[in-house]
């Protein structure tokens, strides 16, 4: 091993390695048959009956997979929800209809939708048109969507994946129809205008965790699971490492400066 | 009494947002007309950057990432000028490069508008660089750290990287005195922490957007030695800037001459909010009183 | 989907992926007689950068494509926005020739296409930029809108919303310095600068912090699932074919 880990990144690689062992293990449990609990979103509760009033109402459904490409997580979380969002429609008989401003992330999209009403049995419904690639460009992309908006004057837009200025602009877009907006996305950033503007948003990590909800897979059940064991670890050695810290700083003891030491190195960056 | 109250409450609550829209253009174009501004001071945050330039051992390159496009530039311009002034009085040279597609024209802005106009006497190669825009984001901030020319053989006139005074003694980003990125989205200053800051440790700072800020104020002041946050940021970078060298124009703070609209912006803001708030509480009266 | 056209990508993304993971944890070889292992890794590090990069320009290439054809195709059949898809279609064709033949810049393949003078700067000088910052400053007008509805004193937590926004508001301005300006000095850290300064600093910075925590493992779940191969590929059908 001398020689070959790069210096400074062994306590990386030690946090590392337990957060995946924890999510692998709980993966492997789950696809076991262990039972996985997992909390309602409201978000997602809000869905079928979203699609139902736009279907009902003779308005499309539209979806936005974020703003960035395909090797963006918050991109494959969002396409991940698409497929039963898709379904819904499908089943409902509506017509969705899925801007894209990356063209890989067109062509999944497409296919998803596709297989999606060819599932539902509504496969005579479909058209390829219904997934557009719109442009690179970020506000180029919204310019057009929002046009597209206030024009088609969908019942629901779904804004899922990750968003910069973007966000508010395509939401007050759809309020300004009077849309039903869900929208859910992991940029911190845009949380505050999505919260601000839309009727329902999955806050964070509750983006990764929805598709799972909707399709209840057990391999993404039980990833949930080991993501929740991690946040309670780390929750945990915040607390001991504060703990160990202020009983270092007040006593000077040399067995709590070692473990304020000990942690220091386990949990410093680089 | 009730009825009035329920009569402005519904009022209030359905406001044609077209009105907002209206007294918010008007306040802001009288504003900028105006030219009303008021001299802002460098906080606990953004000082620290000043002083890192300031007390940099003499000609020691700073890097500046511009990772913006046109639509953040009127937030992160100013810092860019106030940046590349501060270097250029102090002595520093510049090397400039950016993580977006829209950098080149970023980076070509700053040269003619600041470089050009006010240091006539610079000379390129010397007191500046540009390396400008590679793809790649955060691998691209990976490649540079050991070495500059895995990805920048030569700047953007062909120079090789080599024949460039300014980066003399300049191998890999760890090499720099001062590392800035202005960042208004991704990739952008969470990749410089993450893949320069934190595995090299190169002294790092950064601005932002104001949208921004709340996500990057985690990592000062530990990670980040200073954050300019949005165009107060710039107008506080300025500020010190001016108190600190007089010769720094007055006439050249877009940033502090931006303040005045801003604060118009800000004091209309919260007029509405309160006016809106005023609605509910109108509201809540109407069904009290109500038999 | 069919076996080879599921196995094939999924192994390459697994290979990839424990490549790039392992030569962040690998040390970098110092001279030729570094193993076999390190030099692999470094390579990998190198340069698989590059060739993301050229696949990106392919995925650029196929999004072009795509937007000629959606475009000409509502021109064709005389759609209701066939002007707008003209308008597209003219432009795109423009700044495409502008930038390939490097108009009013320096030629030939080294040519910086955006050297000053170039009409590829033209263009984005007097189209591109003025676009992004009037949409850019149309947030200015929406924020205003969407604080308006949003910022009501409904309920505790929402009155604590509130609150943090007027003083973020005052504080983040010269002139809300100056509004509570007289108070003392002992009690500096009541001044709207200061609150503001400490809500982005503490509870601001402990919300992103466990929201950061919580998405990044999120994205490692994620990570983990794909390259274990044991993520469901959203193009699959219902039966995961």
């Amino acid at each position: 091993m001398n020689g070959w880990l790069a210096p400074g990144t062994w306590n990386v690689a030690l946090v590392g390695a337990t957060v995946c062992a924890l999510i692998a293990v709980s993966v492997v449990r789950a696809r076991r048959g262990a039972h996985v609990p997992v909390r309602s979103f409201p978000p997602l509760l809000a869905l079928d009956r979203a699609v139902a009033d736009a279907v009902a109402q003779g308005r499309p459904v539209y979806f936005v997979a974020g703003s960035q490409d395909l090797d963006n997580m918050q991109t494959v979380a969002a396409l991940a929800v698409l497929r039963p969002l898709a379904r819904k429609v499908a089943e409902a008989g509506g017509r969705l209809f899925v801007p894209t401003n990356r063209s890989l992330v067109m062509d999944n999209a497409r296919e998803i939708c596709r297989r999606a009403y060819d599932d539902a049995g509504r496969g005579d419904l479909w058209r390829d048109d219904w997934v557009a690639y719109i442009s690179d460009d970020h506000l180029g992309f919204v310019a057009r969507v929002d046009g597209l908006i206030a024009r088609e004057r969908p019942g629901l837009c779904v804004l899922m994946g990750f968003f910069a200025s973007e966000s508010l602009l395509l939401a007050e877009g759809g309020h300004q129809v009077g849309a039903v907006q869900i929208a859910g996305t992991a940029s911190a950033v845009q949380l505050p205008f999505l919260v601000a503007s839309c009727d329902h948003v999955l806050l964070g990590e509750e983006l990764f965790a929805a598709g799972a909800s909707l399709e209840g897979d057990a391999a993404r059940l039980g990833s949930l699971r080991g993501q929740d064991l991690c946040k309670l670890a780390a929750a945990a050695c915040l607390v001991a490492g504060s703990l160990v810290a202020t009983l270092a700083d007040v006593t000077g003891a040399q067995p709590w400066l070692f473990l304020r030491d000990a942690f220091l190195n386990v949990f410093r960056a680089g | 009494m009730n009825d009035r109250c329920a009569r402005i409450a519904s009022w209030l609550e359905t406001l044609d947002r077209r009105w907002i829209f209206l007294v918010l253009a008007v306040v802001v174009v009288a504003a900028l007309l105006s030219g009303v501004s008021t001299p802002d001071r460098a906080t606990s945050v953004v000082q620290p950057i000043y002083d890192r330039i300031e007390n940099l051992p003499a000609g020691s390159p700073i890097l500046l990432s511009l990772d913006y496009s046109p639509s953040s530039a009127p937030e992160l311009e100013p810092m860019a000028d106030a940046l590349t002034q501060h270097a250029l009085l102090t002595g520093h040279p510049i090397c400039y490069m950016s993580l977006y597609p829209t950098g080149n024209n970023m980076i070509s802005r700053v040269e003619e508008r600041v470089i050009a106009r006010e240091f006539p006497q610079a000379v390129p190669a010397r007191d500046w660089v540009s390396l400008g825009f590679q793809v790649g984001g955060e691998m691209l901030i990976n490649s540079l750290r050991d070495s500059l020319t895995a990805r920048y053989p030569t700047d953007v006139t062909g120079r090789p990287l080599r024949d460039v005074p300014a980066l003399r003694g300049v191998r890999g980003l760890g090499d720099f005195g001062l590392i800035v990125s202005l960042s208004a989205g991704q990739p952008g200053l969470k990749e410089w922490i993450l893949y320069a800051g934190d595995v090299i440790d190169v002294p790092l700072a950064g601005g932002c957007t104001g949208v921004g800020a709340p996500q990057f104020f985690p990592y000062y002041p530990l990670q980040i030695l200073g954050l300019m946050s949005a165009l107060k940021g710039a107008a506080e970078y300025e500020a010190a800037l001016a108190r600190g060298h007089p010769e720094f124009k007055a006439a050249n703070q877009p940033a502090t001459r931006g303040m005045g609209p801003q604060s118009a912006a800000h004091l209309v803001i919260v007029a509405f909010i309160l006016l809106g708030n005023a609605g509910l509480v109108l509201r809540r009266l109407a069904r009290r009183r109500s038999p | 989907m069919s076996g080879v056209k599921q196995r094939v990508p999924q192994i390459i993304l697994t290979v990839v992926a424990l490549l790039l993971i392992a030569s962040a944890f690998v040390a970098r070889p110092e001279g030729s007689g570094a193993p076999f292992g390190q030099r692999l890794l470094a390579f990998a590090d190198q340069e698989f950068a590059t060739w993301f990069s050229i696949l990106a320009v392919f995925a650029f290439l196929l999004g072009g494509l795509n937007l000629v054809a959606t475009h000409l195709v509502k021109v064709r059949d005389r759609g209701p926005d066939r002007y707008y898809s003209l308008v597209t279609l003219v432009s795109f064709l423009i700044v495409l020739v502008i930038g390939t033949a490097k108009l009013g810049g320096p030629p030939g393949l080294q040519g910086d296409v955006t050297a000053p003078g170039s009409w590829l700067t033209a263009v984005f000088d007097a189209v591109l930029s003025p676009l992004h910052a009037t949409l850019y400053s149309l947030l200015a007008f929406y924020i205003a809108s969407a604080s308006y509805r949003a910022f009501r004193a409904r309920s505790l937590e929402s009155s604590l919303l509130l609150a943090s926004a007027l003083v973020v508001l005052l504080g983040r301005i010269p002139a809300g310095r100056h509004l509570t300006a007289w108070i003392p000095e002992p009690l500096a850290f009541l001044r709207v600068e200061e609150l503001s300064l400490w809500i982005l600093r503490v509870p601001n910075t402990a919300g992103q912090r466990a929201l950061m925590i919580g998405i990044a493992l999120g994205v490692i779940a994620l990570a983990v699932r794909m390259i274990a191969g044991v993520e469901k590929d959203p193009r699959s059908g219902g039966d995961g074919s």
